[in-house]
């Protein structure tokens, strides 16, 4: 294995610039992916598709209830991912590896 | 229904903008675009997170959210999550975009484009789409403004004088000050946006009697909004998030607000303090529709566009003592619709200084291409007053149609951010057909060739990005798309 320069910075922006020195392309293409899938996943997550929200809960349709709740929790996560995994890209600013070792 | 205090109150708050923009004309530290248009890239905490609370929750959310809640009920939550999925998809491009931003010193949206893509077709493209959109954005509320002050003089301003005349303020601030007075007239706005929703929320349920007895009451008069969701009505639901969040999230002026950000920390702090704003804001103002239509009930489509105002009529004529909220809520919904306006404005302008002017003049001074910007401001500003007075349309219609074009340009964006973006062509090609599906679903539904813009309950812009994004993986990985 190569030896990787130290980074300063976060965890989170040392791990990314750790991949792109392993894996230049397939990293980056793989995170932001990722970063999506989260995003909408996390976003189709508060769609109260879910069987038994047929109820009532406090006078509001249950599923009205699980939305609100669903969002309320959305905002937490996003709040978290802000905070903990704020990806600038300063990571790219380290050289690109050849792509094959030698 | 204005009294001399209230018209007293709103002269002043239309004559403190005007002394904002002068404030801002004051503080400007270079006649230069980046001042101009990005206020030097200084924005501070405040200014930045108000001016994108302002930006983002126009007129609409003061007049269209409780009258699209009195119409749908409770699946109208669904705009609590849009407006939060917002931010979770800056989270996804806005941090690498403000550090791109300040390293190459990009003004509008083009720049990031040309830069990363370099490819002038697909910056075209865009451009056209970002004019379109903001261009709606304007006429849109530019009509709110003035269907407000018609509302509450009872006629005495017609709708053009009233458009005519908010028309004039905002552009006159803006010529002055730029981002600096927009920004700053942005938090003014902000904190009376916020004020009025709280204090009109907390009046009307004290007046009808609190949530337990207007529940009660709509369940009433309005028994199927407490019926299951269907499985069409469940795709709708999730496409309107899917599409709003990702076509809000590349609003022209947003993007520039990131540009705008002093630092990586102000940004992020802003786009945390955003996530509670959907919480107070839009919550309430949905609270605010269910209690219309459960205590005036059997509107249409048009009487439920001013359900608020209704609602506060019948609060005034029972507590007279309360004519100061009308005051209140007048301002806080001038200042949504202003402070939306401004910001669309702004941005049109620096679109066409920076994409169109600068290329076609490259050797024009920075204080000429100010002085360009500016007045196309004028120019645009006055288009627009003439076809908001003259084109009909109800506000969320607009919206919608914007927002559906819109997010066929947020692929462009979340990948133009990226280490190694695809290629401009393949990019293009996936948002043409992106806006090719939209357009046929649209038009197809208006001349009479589809049934519905919405297949199966999914909205026509959530189609058109899933064949954007399919569309964009495939040509990616076509050797013939991969170089420009």
């Amino acid at each position: 294995m190569r030896d990787l320069p130290k980074l300063n910075g976060s965890k989170d922006q040392r791990t990314v610039a750790t991949m792109n020195q392993r894996f230049p392309k397939v990293s980056q293409t793989f995170v932001a992916t990722c970063k999506v899938a989260i995003a909408v996943f996390l976003l189709v997550l508060t769609v109260p598709w879910w069987p038994g929200l047929d109820g009532q809960v406090g006078g509001l349709p249950s599923w009205a209830v699980y939305s609100v709740t669903a969002a309320l929790i959305y905002a937490l996560i996003v709040a978290w991912l802000l905070q903990r995994h704020w990806d600038d890209g300063a990571a790219d600013d380290t050289p690109e590896a050849p792509s094959s070792p030698g | 229904m204005l009294g001399p205090s209230g018209q007293f109150v709103l002269f002043g708050y239309l004559a403190s903008l005007l002394v904002i923009g002068w404030l801002g004309r004051r503080a400007r530290q270079s006649d230069s675009l980046e001042d101009f248009y990005l206020a030097g890239r200084g924005l501070g905490l405040t200014s930045l997170f108000f001016s994108l609370y302002a930006t983002q929750y126009s007129g609409n959310a003061l007049v269209g959210y409780p009258a699209n809640a009195y119409r749908q009920g409770f699946y109208f939550f669904s705009s609590i999550t849009f407006m939060l999925g917002i931010v979770g998809i800056y989270w996804l491009f806005a941090p690498r975009l403000q550090r791109l931003a300040t390293k190459a010193r990009y003004l509008t949206t083009g720049d990031l484009i040309r830069d990363r893509y370099q490819h002038n077709a697909l910056a075209a493209v865009l451009n056209v789409v970002f004019v379109l959109v903001l261009a709606s954005y304007i006429l849109a509320n530019l009509k709110a403004v003035g269907q407000v002050l018609y509302a509450v003089t009872d006629g005495q301003v017609s709708l053009a004088v009233g458009i005519w005349t908010a028309a004039l303020i905002m552009v006159v601030y803006e010529s002055l000050g730029g981002m600096r007075s927009v920004a700053w007239s942005d938090a003014l706005q902000g904190v009376l946006l916020l004020l009025g929703c709280l204090v009109f929320f907390l009046a009307i349920n004290l007046h009808f009697g609190g949530p337990s007895a207007l529940l009660t009451q709509l369940q009433t008069v309005r028994p199927e909004f407490w019926g299951a969701l269907e499985p069409n009505a469940l795709l709708g639901y999730a496409s309107i998030i899917i599409v709003v969040a990702f076509g809000a999230a590349v609003y022209p002026q947003a993007l520039q607000r990131i540009y705008a950000a002093r630092n990586a920390s102000t940004l992020k702090r802003s786009l945390q303090l955003m996530l509670v704003m959907p919480l107070l804001t839009i919550t309430l103002v949905l609270a605010i529709g269910l209690t219309g239509a459960a205590v005036i009930p059997g509107l249409d489509r048009a009487g439920s566009e001013g359900i608020t105002l209704a609602l506060l009529a019948q609060l005034i004529e029972a507590v007279p003592g309360l004519r100061w909220l009308f005051v209140l809520f007048l301002s806080a919904a001038l200042a949504a619709i202003m402070s939306t306006v401004d910001s669309a404005l702004l941005a049109l302008s620096s679109l066409f200084t920076q994409d169109i002017y600068r290329r076609w003049r490259p050797a024009s001074s920075q204080s000429q291409l100010t002085f360009a910007g500016k007045l196309f401001s004028w120019l645009v500003m006055t288009g627009m007053a003439l076809l908001a007075i003259e084109l009909p349309h109800t506000i969320w219609q607009l919206t919608v149609v914007k927002l559906e074009v819109l997010c066929q340009a947020a692929p462009a964006i979340i990948c133009a951010v990226r280490r190694h973006p695809p290629a401009g062509r393949a990019v293009l090609g996936a948002a043409v057909c992106g806006l090719v599906v939209v357009f046929v679903l649209r038009v197809g539904t208006a001349i009479g060739w589809l049934a519905d813009d919405n297949p199966l309950g999914i909205e026509s812009g959530a189609w058109g990005l899933l064949f954007n994004v399919i569309t964009l993986f495939f040509l990616s990985k076509t050797r013939k798309f991969q170089f420009a």
